[in-house]
Order: structure tokens, then C-alpha cells, then sequence
């Protein structure tokens, strides 16, 4: 996934979900392959589409997992997080 | 006698044209790249620039003969508001219309090409221009969506097919009313462009350059499948992409040259956005956005024309690909760039030019933009070659600080007597 490997990396989350992969465990190594991504990108190895092809990789893997994932699989606190761009510029002073 | 205002005008013109194939001039030329300077400067808004076209022309001469450019952007830079909302543009934010009287006008990007269409595109670029492209960044432009193909409207051995009869539609006429009223209003604003022209030239001062085009990476990405598309394409769908910048490189071409007159300014604005560092990766650069836009640089220069390649965001890492250019046919303008390697890389190939950073222009002290202008001059502008410039297009500055970097370079960037 770190290598931005699209079709393996999904065709190999569905392969690992049919044999019957703790999906939890699938999302935690899909987190780890952001954080190398991330890494990557700070190192001038990655650039921004790298990050969007990473994060839309993880999008295609949250999507085939979510089904099998269970409500006590939910770990730690949920906390709300807000993504957003200045709407207005004069607004942020 | 002193020299008219025509032959210093002769003398500006020659000024760069020199600069530019790498001959030395007399000094150092000056063309800042205007765009609402002109308005601030003159105390109009840039709603009043982009909607009372009077007051658009008397901002730009006045900022003209104030700081006496070698050539100067031009009033087309702010485009005509009222020719943009006949239209109904989605495609802008502009004062008046989305942003509030006293800001410059903001490009909406979106991905106005869904993936699956990039096959209708390659086979037939007008059909989906017209047909698909058209009715979603103008509003008013909408009907067009229902128009068949243009065989299939016209014509059918000799006589127009039953396909004519779509034009005939309430809705679809109402579009062709609309296109007419802002293809009248655009006359007026063309006409009005012209008549200043025609002054200033008498006043002793050109324009930079009437036509502009694309980088084909470009025309696809800002215009079509905007910043994300375009990047998860690279990935996703490199074939497709690349049979889609072949194709268009050959439209980047054409815009060029084919209204290009003959004894006109034979200078091309190109503006370019995606392939800056940190936009895309180097090799990304080498297969997707180099080989193209060299293909149009060449294409401008084969017909007699002076690329100007104006890179936007840092290209330091790309300067090496820049060179592979004809000498002294090309400039090249830099926002953020290492002006000492661009200099050792490009010096026996093309004119260079930007680079005093805006920032300092907007919030610097005269000393301060001098002090950068003479560190550039004794770089960029060594043995020639150097235009000065800012590093972006100037909205925002200190009228003080223009005045400075024009004089700093008009007194130290001597060349000879």
C-alpha cells in the first residue's frame, strides 16, 4: 500500500478478508502504510499525490472492511474530527 | 532633438527583444507583471476595473506613464465582468459576484470532466467542448447539453438533417441569445482594449504579449479534471492521460500560432500551474508535464514566436529539463528558484525573469526591494539574459517599492552607454 500499489493492495485486503483476517488488524497495518506514506512525504520521496493516492487506497480498504468490522471492534474513545479550508479569508485574522 | 515617444517605444521594444535572444542591451529591461496593481494604484476597486471599462484603461495608463514599463500585461488582465455573467461562469469568483468588490477575481476549480469522458474528449475535443464542457462552467450555456453531434445537426447530403431542429428549442435559442449578448458586450470591451493599445503605442509603450496559452498537462488539469483528478490519473489511468496530452498538445500549438499577425508582438504567454515541486514528482514531471509542453515550446518557436514560460511555485529541480529549449528563443519566468543555478543552467539558452518576491513588494521598505533587485541584477542579469520582474503576478504592493525596484534597475542595471 505504501507503494501506492492500488489494485494489489485491495485484491490482497479482499483475499485476506475471504480467508477470514481480523479486520481490525487489516485497518492498523493500512494505518501503518500511512504513516510510511507520511513518512515518505517528509523526506521529499512523496509528494501530494502520493498522500491523495494513499489516503484514496485507504478509503477503497475502509470500504471492504467496514462491513465485517463489529461495534465492540470500536477501540479507545471516539472523538469528532472536522476537515475543512477557510471559506472566507477575512474571517481568519 | 530628443527622441519621440514612438522611437522610445522602438527602443523599450528592442530592450527586451534583445534580452530575450541573448544579446546584451543597453540594460537591464523592466516588465512587471501587473494584474490589479494597476486598479489599486489609481484608487478603483477591481469590481470598477472589471465592470466600467473606462475606468480599466485610465488605471493602466496612468500606471503606465507613471512607472514607464518596458512593456507592460494590459488591461486584459482583468478580464470583463459583465461578458462573464451573460454567461453565468462557475468557473470564476469575481468582485461583484462571489468575492466582495475590493479582491481580485478567484478561478473555481472542479473536476468538469468525469474520468469516463476522457475517450469522447480524445476523439472529438470540439464536440465534447461544445457539447459537454461548455453547459457546465456557463450557466447560460446549459441548453447546449441537448444538441446533438454537429453531423448530426447540419447536415445530410446538401441539406441540413432534422437534427438542425434541436437549435430551434426555446431553451437552446435562449443559450445562442445569451452567447450573442456577451459575444456584443466582448466586442465592446476588445474594441476599447484596442483603442488603448493603439494610445499607449503612441505614448511609446507596447504591450507584452495579446495571446496566451496552456501547458497540455494544464488545459487538461486546471480546466477539465482539476488538481485531484489530474494527480489520481497519473496512478489510475496513465495511458488514457498521456493519449489525452498528445491530443491536446497539438490544440496548445494551434492557439498559439493561428492568431499571431504578422508583424504583431510575437510573444506567448504561458502560464503554468501543475507541475510545480511538490505538485508532482520528478519522474511524474519527465512523463507527464515535460515532454508536451517542450513539444509546444518548440512548435511557438518553429512559427517565429517567443515563448514566455511563466513557472509558478519552485522549479529548481526542473531547471535542467528547461534547457533542452532553442537558444534565445525562449524566456523563462521563476517565483521561488535558486536565481544562481537558473542563471548557470540557463545562460547560454534562454532569457530568465521574476523572482523579487511580492511579499517584500507588498510589507518590504524601498531599501529592502532595492537591496534584492541589485543582489539579482548581479546573478540573474550578469552578461545579460535577465528581464526584471516579480515573482507572481502583482495585485497588492506598495507603489513605493515599485517605484524603487523600477529605478534600482533603471540606475544599476546598466549594461552599456
Amino acid at each position: 500500500m505504501a507503494d501506492l500499489k492500488e489494485n494489489e493492495s485491495l485484491v490482497l485486503v479482499i483475499e485476506l478478508i475471504q480467508r477470514g483476517s481480523d479486520p481490525v488488524g487489516i485497518l492498523e497495518d493500512a494505518r501503518s502504510a500511512i504513516e510510511l506514506v507520511e513518512d515518505r512525504f517528509e523526506k521529499c520521496e512523496y509528494f501530494i499525490p502520493d498522500l491523495m493516492m494513499a489516503s484514496e487506497i485507504l478509503k477503497g480498504i475502509s470500504e471492504i472492511v467496514r462491513p465485517f468490522l463489529r461495534k465492540a471492534d470500536a477501540r479507545g474513545k471516539r472523538r469528532k474530527v472536522i476537515i475543512g479550508t477557510v471559506a472566507d479569508r477575512k474571517s481568519v485574522v | 532633438m530628443g527622441k519621440s515617444p514612438e522611437e522610445f517605444g522602438v527602443e523599450r521594444e528592442q530592450r527586451v527583444r534583445d534580452a530575450i535572444a541573448l544579446r546584451l542591451p543597453d540594460r537591464v529591461p523592466i516588465v512587471p507583471m501587473f494584474q490589479f496593481f494597476p486598479a489599486f494604484y489609481a484608487g478603483i476597486t477591481p469590481y470598477e476595473a472589471m465592470y466600467h471599462y473606462e475606468k480599466a484603461f485610465m488605471a493602466w495608463k496612468k500606471t503606465i506613464l507613471d512607472f514607464e514599463p518596458d512593456l507592460y500585461a494590459g488591461p486584459a488582465v482583468f478580464r470583463s465582468g459583465p461578458v462573464l455573467e451573460t454567461l453565468d461562469c462557475k468557473q470564476l469568483r469575481w468582485p461583484g459576484h462571489g468575492i466582495d468588490p475590493h479582491h481580485s477575481y478567484q478561478f473555481v476549480e472542479a473536476e468538469y470532466m468525469p474520468a469516463e469522458e476522457y475517450d469522447e474528449f480524445i476523439e472529438n475535443p470540439s464536440d465534447w467542448i461544445i457539447r459537454r464542457y461548455m453547459p457546465r462552467i456557463y450557466g447560460a450555456l446549459k441548453p447546449f447539453q441537448n444538441l446533438p453531434g454537429i453531423l448530426d445537426q447540419f447536415y445530410y447530403y446538401g441539406a441540413p438533417s432534422a437534427g438542425l431542429a434541436t437549435m430551434g428549442t426555446p431553451e437552446v435559442q435562449e443559450a445562442f441569445q445569451s452567447l450573442l449578448k456577451a459575444a456584443r458586450e466582448s466586442f465592446k470591451w476588445v474594441s476599447g482594449l484596442a483603442s488603448f493599445v493603439q494610445e499607449m503605442k503612441k505614448l511609446g509603450f507596447s504591450p507584452m504579449f495579446f495571446i496566451a496559452t496552456y501547458a497540455p498537462f494544464d488545459l487538461i488539469g486546471d480546466n477539465f479534471r482539476g488538481t485531484r483528478g489530474m494527480m489520481l490519473d497519473m496512478y489510475r489511468r496513465p495511458d488514457k492521460l498521456l493519449a489525452a496530452i498528445e491530443k491536446t498538445t497539438g490544440l496548445t500549438i494551434q492557439m498559439a500560432t493561428r492568431r499571431a499577425v504578422a508583424g504583431g508582438i510575437p510573444i506567448i504567454f504561458i502560464p503554468l500551474h501543475k507541475g510545480a515541486e511538490g505538485f508532482m514528482s520528478l519522474d511524474q514531471f519527465e512523463t507527464f508535464y515535460w515532454p508536451s509542453l517542450r513539444k509546444l515550446i518548440l512548435g511557438i518557436c518553429d512559427a517565429g514566436l517567443i515563448p514566455y514560460v511563466y513557472t509558478e511555485g519552485s522549479y529548481t529541480s526542473r531547471l535542467e529539463f528547461l534547457q533542452n529549449v532553442p537558444r534565445g528563443k525562449v524566456m523563462y519566468h521563476f517565483e521561488r528558484v535558486d536565481m544562481r543555478r537558473a542563471k548557470e543552467i540557463l545562460r547560454d539558452v534562454a532569457c530568465i525573469t521574476g523572482n523579487v518576491p511580492n511579499s517584500l513588494l507588498i510589507s518590504g521598505s524601498p531599501d529592502q526591494v532595492k537591496d534584492y533587485c541589485k543582489k539579482l541584477i548581479d546573478t540573474a542579469g550578469e552578461g545579460g539574459g535577465f528581464v526584471m520582474d516579480a515573482a507572481a503576478c502583482i495585485d497588492e504592493a506598495k507603489p513605493e517599492n515599485i517605484r524603487a525596484m523600477m529605478d534600482l534597475t533603471r540606475e544599476y542595471g546598466i549594461y552599456r552607454r
